[in-house]
């Protein structure tokens, strides 16, 4: 197709703030796949400590995408990411063009993480990434194209809906979405639009069901692994097991928790100040870390996850088709606006998942060091940055383009 | 050999507190006198750091030190089963004579053993 005749019309779209239509995506059927036994192969471990010098030169442009964005980053199958009905809602991913009459005075325009220039490179094409959560909604409009398999470890069947009292409750689904969502006109866009989903549901509290969880995300091959919950006090033996999925290459996020306190005191040995993980806290459409994120010297990045006070971070919805109360008179009963480093976390999974589609043989130790070094320092005169360390913030805001492109140089 | 290990576990049974060991680290635990559920198999705890968890009443989680065929060492503990869960961490089930304690005790004191500690229940939160 024309890429001038794209141009026009991706251009127009923004301008006018309007949704455009697109093509059903092909339904995945997960009802097949299964994993029955874990995997105790010797074979995976292919984790390096090495880095390169280029891993190491700092880029904190954040390289904010929108206005002079190549109109092939946008196309997806066809489609512009813009066509997305809620485009306009995502500031996580395209601050520049994300506003409403409501909205505009609270988005930050420089708030998103590069995520549409980033798509010139990568789009997560090739790539598993495995969330590990409560449920999932597996016929979403918004979803379902993009599940590879899906798996109940309680059960140990592929029934992975949940229902409580409240009604259906799929904070998987949420977290899922800001990961794996496809551009298909329907509503909203995972950062890693083209990548797989390995949905595990997992509602029991004993630790060896939690490692069966990864085991069975390393046996279907996963590289990435977002975890948007914690125990604030993890077991050895879980950490022995975020160790085993280190050497064998595969990254692993955790959420910090949303408590707004510090995780360096005593007693508190949460999941995501493992050493063999990538610990995520929240910044908010302000382009500052958000007040509820814990923080702590052995976090590595926040990321986009929505800020309480203002709008939140638009995601596909975690209450079914009933809808949920955070839909602002917005978005349909599909999608919600949410808040949490329950959220940044896939966000910064998705970038993730980015760097292994362009680079596949890049080490966790790798992606922690790009991530850390390439991250942007936001906070301004708030922040304290010693070593590019800032207690509240981490190394700074992940930066999906940077990132992508240290990975890409990487191979 | 086993008679000697069998000898010495009895001991250790008569002795036998509520305590294990977690990163190298002793951990004492003092039982809740009202547990949050009526599961049977579950028995829950207080830390000394105040924290609290559920302890599988006949469950280890164990991971041997490198280069040791870990289900030799295991063999003579004569445990109702032992489980690979992944490449170097087992899940094991206790008969129900042993302590959870007492072979969480046991096991870490072996050179052998890299970590033993009770299978724990914990609260996962979402966030």
């Amino acid at each position: 197709m024309n890429t001038k005749f794209i141009t026009l019309i991706a251009t127009l779209m923004i301008l006018s703030n309007c949704g455009g239509g697109g093509s059903d995506s092909t339904v995945t059927d997960t009802s097949t796949n299964t994993q029955e036994e874990p995997s105790n192969n010797d074979d995976t471990s292919n984790g390096t400590t090495d880095t390169t010098d280029d891993a190491n030169e700092t880029q904190n442009d954040n390289d904010s995408p929108s206005a002079s964005t190549p109109v092939d980053a946008v196309v997806d199958d066809g489609l512009l990411a813009s066509n997305e009905p809620y485009y306009k809602y995502s500031w996580h991913i395209d601050s520049a063009n994300s506003a409403t009459n409501d909205t505009e005075d609270i988005i930050n325009k420089d708030s998103d993480i590069g995520v549409v220039k980033a798509w010139e490179i990568s789009k997560g094409n090739g790539i598993k990434v495995a969330v590990i959560d409560d449920g999932f909604d597996v016929a979403h409009e918004d979803l379902k194209a993009n599940i590879a398999v899906v798996r109940n470890i309680d059960d140990d069947n592929n029934d992975v809906s949940n229902t409580n009292s409240d009604g259906t409750a799929l904070h998987g689904n949420s977290c899922a979405g800001f990961i794996v969502s496809p551009i298909n006109g329907k509503g909203s866009m995972g950062i890693a639009p083209q990548a797989k989903l390995i949905g595990i549901k997992l509602l029991s509290s004993d630790d060896s069901d939690t490692i069966r969880a990864f085991e069975y995300a390393q046996a279907q091959g996963a590289k990435v692994i977002s975890c948007s919950w914690g125990t604030n006090d993890v077991s050895e033996a879980i950490v022995a097991k975020l160790k085993e999925l280190y050497d064998a290459g595969i990254t692993v996020l955790f959420a910090s928790g949303n408590d707004g306190v510090s995780l360096d005191v005593a007693g508190t040995n949460d999941e995501s100040e493992v050493e063999w993980v990538i610990g995520v806290g929240a910044s908010g459409e302000n382009n500052d870390v958000t007040s509820y994120s814990n923080y702590g010297k052995n976090l590595e990045v926040i990321a986009p996850g929505g800020d309480t006070e203002t709008l939140g971070i638009l995601g596909i919805d975690d209450m079914g088709s009933a809808g949920s109360s955070s839909q602002l008179d917005l978005v349909n009963n599909n999608y919600a606006f949410m808040d949490g480093t329950s959220f940044a976390t896939p966000v910064a999974s998705g970038v993730v998942t980015l760097m292994y589609a362009i680079n596949p043989n890049i080490t966790p130790a790798q992606v922690k060091t790009i991530l850390t070094s390439t991250a942007t320092k936001v906070g301004d005169t708030k922040a304290s940055y010693v070593d590019n360390f800032d207690e509240k913030r981490a190394y700074g805001k992940i930066n999906a383009y940077q990132a992508v492109l240290e990975a890409q140089k990487l191979q | 050999m086993r008679l000697l290990l069998l000898s010495l576990l009895s001991v250790a049974c008569i002795h036998a507190n509520n305590f294990y060991y977690e990163y190298g680290q002793k951990v004492e635990l003092t039982e809740l006198s009202n547990p949050r559920t009526a599961n049977n198999n579950i028995a829950y705890y207080q830390k000394s750091n105040g924290k609290q968890v559920g302890v599988k009443k006949n469950e280890i989680l164990l991971k041997c030190n490198e280069g040791i065929a870990c289900l030799s060492i295991l063999d003579a503990y004569n445990f109702a089963s032992v489980k690979a869960l992944s490449r170097s961490i087992y899940l094991i089930t206790l008969q129900e004579t042993q302590n959870i304690f007492t072979y969480s005790q046991t096991l870490h004191n072996n050179a052998a053993i890299e970590f033993a500690h009770p299978n724990f229940v914990k609260e996962r939160k979402r966030r």
